[in-house]
């Protein structure tokens, strides 16, 4: 058998049981999918007498308290073990009402759009002679007050912009030929 | 499910067999040259469409109904009883009663006509595939799942605690159908193995390995067989048609 074959033999046994072994979890974590019903029996109310057995000799002496008949059972919550077929889908899909459909999207439109992390940076110790800073390059710049505003009507005109395009050694935008 | 959401859902799960089983036909074949498309290869995906798209959802409700028609056969005071065990000890129990309970049900679907006529419906793929799996009669599922499931029903028994256990085993019964050799060693006792089952689908009507999944009843009632090579053909003696409408209506034909 060549490196080749092997190798190919080990990789599809990986993935194989890699699927198998995210399937039977992913069928653990999720809740239980009824199977398609096309012929809406779900909806048709026959009702089975549930079986009563009126002895006791399995359930010991001084027992004869049977079991309240529940011949219905609610078909979601009903797992079942299936034979040669896998009983939750892959995936399934929700059918999501026009009105709960517009409310996600408005949800989405109205998310602030949020620069950086609330909590503060990082601080990884760095040797003195890595650290490289703007005035290295003769380059001096205000701090960072925030994005200006898009009603701002100095937009673009802010004294920080134009004094870095000012000390900029490389040019700014307008030292273009 | 809807219409649409089951079609997806279902050609997703197809999708997902095909990547899950194909590399392991194509690495370790049990039957060299065995094409993806082989003989009766549609027979069985309308089997398999039938299966997840209209029968599945007729067994699930028959069994509901057997469910709630078995509430009353045990005692709550026994229920309780059960119940009361530490849970891996009712597991072990609900799977050793299912598994002892299948595997006479299913020596009886060989040795009994009425029950043959359904089930030689899945024993005739000659061709044995993760697709021929599928190949199943809708009455004979409902009696072999009924079956398998008697235990949990009767007892109470939570199969939702299961459920990784139970996708694992609907997983594993298809791929003891797969045209696959694969050398599991010691494992194949607890779990079994595509060689175990492919023995089982021989040409001869009674040809062992009648366990679900697990061999251990075959080695307690003495029908274990596991010989080094494949057998000669799968199938059937008897004729049958080769469509999918014809083989649902197989079982009721006059003169069976």
């Amino acid at each position: 058998m060549s490196a080749l074959t092997k190798f190919a033999r080990l990789a599809g046994l990986a993935s194989s049981f890699t699927l198998l072994a995210a399937y039977v979890v992913y069928s653990h974590v999720t809740p239980n999918v009824p199977p398609p019903d096309p012929l809406g029996l779900s909806a048709k109310d026959v009702t089975l007498d549930a079986m009563v057995v009126p002895i006791n000799s399995i359930t010991g002496p001084g027992d004869s308290q049977l079991t309240a008949p529940q011949a219905k059972h609610s078909s979601s919550e009903l797992r079942i073990i299936t034979s040669k077929s896998i009983s939750q889908p892959i995936f399934s899909t929700r059918k999501v009402s026009s009105a709960e459909a517009e409310g996600m999207f408005q949800a989405r439109a109205n998310r602030r759009i949020m620069f950086g992390s609330k909590s503060g940076a990082v601080e990884l110790p760095m040797p003195e002679f890595l650290k490289v800073t703007f005035a290295d390059f003769g380059i001096s710049l205000e701090p960072f007050l925030g994005f200006p505003s898009p009603n701002d009507p100095f937009r673009g005109t802010s004294d920080t912009t134009v004094k870095a395009v000012a000390n900029d050694p490389f040019g700014g935008p307008d030292s273009k030929p | 499910m809807n219409l649409p959401s089951a079609i997806l859902s279902t050609g997703l799960s197809i999708l997902f067999l095909v990547v899950l089983f194909r590399p392991l036909e194509k690495l370790f074949p049990a039957r060299e040259g065995q094409k993806f498309l082989r003989p009766a290869f549609w027979t069985d995906l309308f089997f398999l469409l039938g299966q997840y798209l209209l029968w599945s959802g007729v067994v699930f409700w028959v069994l509901n109904h057997f469910r709630g028609w078995l509430d009353g056969m045990v005692s709550s005071n026994f229920r309780a009883a059960v119940s009361a065990q530490s849970w891996w000890l009712q597991a072990i129990e609900m799977i050793v009663l299912s598994d002892f309970l299948i595997y006479w049900a299913h020596r009886l679907q060989h040795k009994v006509p009425f029950l043959w006529r359904f089930h030689s419906i899945h024993h005739s793929a000659e061709h044995l595939d993760w697709l021929a799996a599928h190949r199943e009669h809708p009455l004979d599922t409902i009696y072999t799942v009924g079956i398998i499931n008697l235990p949990a029903f009767i007892l109470g028994f939570p199969l939702e605690t299961l459920a990784g256990f139970l996708a694992f085993r609907g997983l594993w019964a298809i791929f003891i159908h797969s045209n696959v050799r694969l050398p599991i060693g010691p494992l194949r006792m607890i779990i079994g193995a595509p060689e175990l089952h492919h023995w089982h689908h021989d040409k001869a009507r009674d040809a062992g390995n009648y366990a679900n999944i697990s061999p251990l009843m075959d080695i307690l009632f003495g029908t274990y067989r596991c010989p080094d090579h494949e057998p000669e053909a799968f199938g059937i003696h008897e004729p049958i048609s080769k469509n999918y409408l014809g083989q649902l209506w197989h079982p009721f034909r006059r003169g069976k």
